[in-house]
């Protein structure tokens, strides 16, 4: 047992060799590339972890929701907008290259984010 | 020491000291008496003993019995009763057989015991002769002849049942008195017998100093007869074979009178020696079970301390393992904390995942997702705004992709009027 202690306290896997940083969104209204970028930030990461919580994104505007217009792999976008489409496809295929492409859209507020986790970084 | 092997004899106006088997003739008083004694007297022949009926209840016995020796003429002054035996017959019946002494007489021999260091209780010839025919095996009634001096007593009597007594006296001790005394006691007997329709066992002479043992009585009596065992008691160089000595000796002292605490001390004093042993046997167990008791204490205590020391190393192990085992829970539950996060799905992937299944006519405009202990909930709210038999085939195929990329429908809830539909799905993803 003191073995299993002293080997974890020289890994640094314990708790208090690591940061907790509470994320609380609440309600905020976003446009697809800040959604995006939110998201991706909330991918574990060799700097930190992101223990996830809940999440809730609804669309703002009637008829814009995540979608995939193109293809059935690649895309999520709003098919009520076409002016969005070629940025929303423009989004997913610069900022998110591995196939999995998120819906966006150049109107602020696109939609409304909820988001609660925490970001667990190992202190130096 | 036997018990009453001291005494004090006042018998025919001659004052003896009988320690053990040795008499010493004293010179009268009892001042040179030493030691605890027992005075065994006659009272100076002033006395009368009698075996009676008294038309009384039994408690007012002697009263009765101290007015009939007066109605009787046996004394012209007061008297004192002493009890020897006494037994209830009827309601207001008694018989008694006692000793009266002039009170007068009584009371001196009662102060001079009081006054006196060593003195203390006072016993009638009568009661030493009513005892010792307690203490003679018999079955029917016995007849106990002391002859002393001029004097003779004679009693009748079984254990239970006193019927005669009388005293009879010589003018001298010739040889031709001495047979006239024991014609008149076998008289006396025979008569006694026959007026109590009793028949006599044995007659029994104990004999005195004064006395030898081939009484001519034995002569006269059909009855057996025999002299009590005798002891050889020395006194004034010489020595005397004497039964009488020897019933004193079998006599219980509380047969006695005793002045105030008399028997009390008299019994304290002989039970000294016993008392004194018993009294140190006591002392003696006492400290044993002192020292044994010391002992297991001192041993318990040992035991106590040795567990207690026991008790406080455990309880010093148990409070420095606590830490250890708290922080050993701490770091297992923080690193299965760090695995979790590592493994569960991040948004993003369920994002994509929902996202690579999505067909072009469906949008989904409201998403949920749930992190619990080790599972996701997903609840995603959607539009499809074809007709619905392309709504329906899309929105299986999405379900479809979704159950392949490990996604479990909780529920599924479709809704359509034709040309556009509604779905609601709640989906749930668990780690293995």
């Amino acid at each position: 047992m003191n073995r299993f202690i002293t080997e974890t306290d020289n890994l640094g896997l314990t708790k208090d060799r690591w940061d907790n940083l509470a994320v609380n969104i609440k309600n905020k209204f976003l446009n697809f590339p800040e959604l995006k970028k939110i998201i991706s930030l909330t991918d574990n990461s060799y700097l930190y972890y992101f223990k996830p919580s809940f999440l809730q994104i609804k669309t703002n505007r009637s008829g814009m929701g995540i979608s995939n217009p193109a293809s059935k792999k690649n895309f999520i976008q709003s098919k009520a907008d076409d002016s969005l489409n070629s940025d929303i496809q423009k989004i997913h295929e610069t900022d998110l290259p591995e196939s999995k492409k998120f819906n966006n859209s150049q109107h602020h507020g696109d939609v409304t984010v909820s988001l609660i986790g925490y970001f667990l970084i190992r202190k130096r | 020491m036997h018990m009453g092997d001291n005494f004090i004899i006042d018998l025919d106006e001659s004052t003896y000291d009988l320690v053990g088997e040795n008499l010493h003739t004293l010179s009268g008083d009892f001042d040179s008496v030493k030691e605890c004694k027992i005075l065994v007297t006659d009272f100076a022949n002033t006395s009368v003993s009698r075996v009676m009926h008294v038309d009384a209840d039994i408690k007012y016995a002697e009263a009765m019995a101290a007015r009939k020796f007066q109605n009787d003429g046996d004394f012209d002054e007061p008297v004192s009763v002493i009890t020897h035996w006494k037994r209830k017959k009827g309601k207001k019946n008694a018989e008694i057989f006692c000793t009266a002494v002039p009170s007068r007489i009584y009371f001196q021999y009662l102060e001079q015991i009081n006054g006196h260091e060593n003195l203390v209780i006072l016993l009638p010839v009568l009661s030493v002769l009513a005892d010792f025919i307690g203490h003679i095996p018999h079955k029917n009634p016995i007849a106990v002849i002391f002859r002393h001096g001029r004097f003779a007593d004679l009693v009748i009597a079984k254990k239970t049942q006193y019927y005669y007594t009388a005293r009879y006296v010589m003018f001298d001790t010739s040889e031709e008195q001495i047979l006239n005394l024991w014609k008149t006691i076998k008289r006396e007997i025979e008569t006694a017998t026959e007026e109590q329709a009793i028949q006599m066992e044995k007659i029994i002479f104990l004999n005195w100093i004064d006395t030898g043992r081939n009484e001519p009585f034995f002569d006269n009596f059909k009855t057996d007869c025999f002299v009590f065992n005798e002891e050889t008691i020395f006194a004034d160089d010489d020595s005397y074979n004497i039964s009488f000595t020897k019933a004193l000796k079998m006599c219980s002292p509380l047969k006695g009178i005793a002045p105030g605490n008399g028997k009390i001390f008299y019994f304290a004093d002989k039970l000294y020696p016993y008392i004194m042993v018993i009294f140190i046997i006591l002392i003696v167990v006492m400290s044993s079970g002192y020292f044994s008791y010391h002992f297991k204490t001192k041993r318990l205590r040992q035991n106590i301390a040795a567990t207690q020391q026991h008790i406080h190393k455990m309880r010093s192990r148990m409070t420095s393992s606590i830490p250890v085992q708290s922080n050993y829970l701490k770091s297992v539950k923080f690193i299965d904390s760090l695995f979790y996060i590592k493994h569960m799905p991040s948004y993003r992937k369920i994002i994509n995942d929902i996202s690579s299944g999505l067909y072009p006519s469906i949008k989904i405009n409201d998403l949920n997702i749930n992190y619990t202990e080790r599972t996701i909930k997903v609840r995603l709210y959607g539009i499809i705004d074809v007709g619905f038999d392309t709504a329906y085939k899309d929105y299986e195929a999405f379900l479809a992709n979704l159950v392949s990329d490990g996604y479990l429908i909780d529920k599924n809830n479709f809704k359509t009027d034709i040309q556009r539909s509604e779905f609601n799905l709640l989906l749930s993803w668990s780690m293995k």
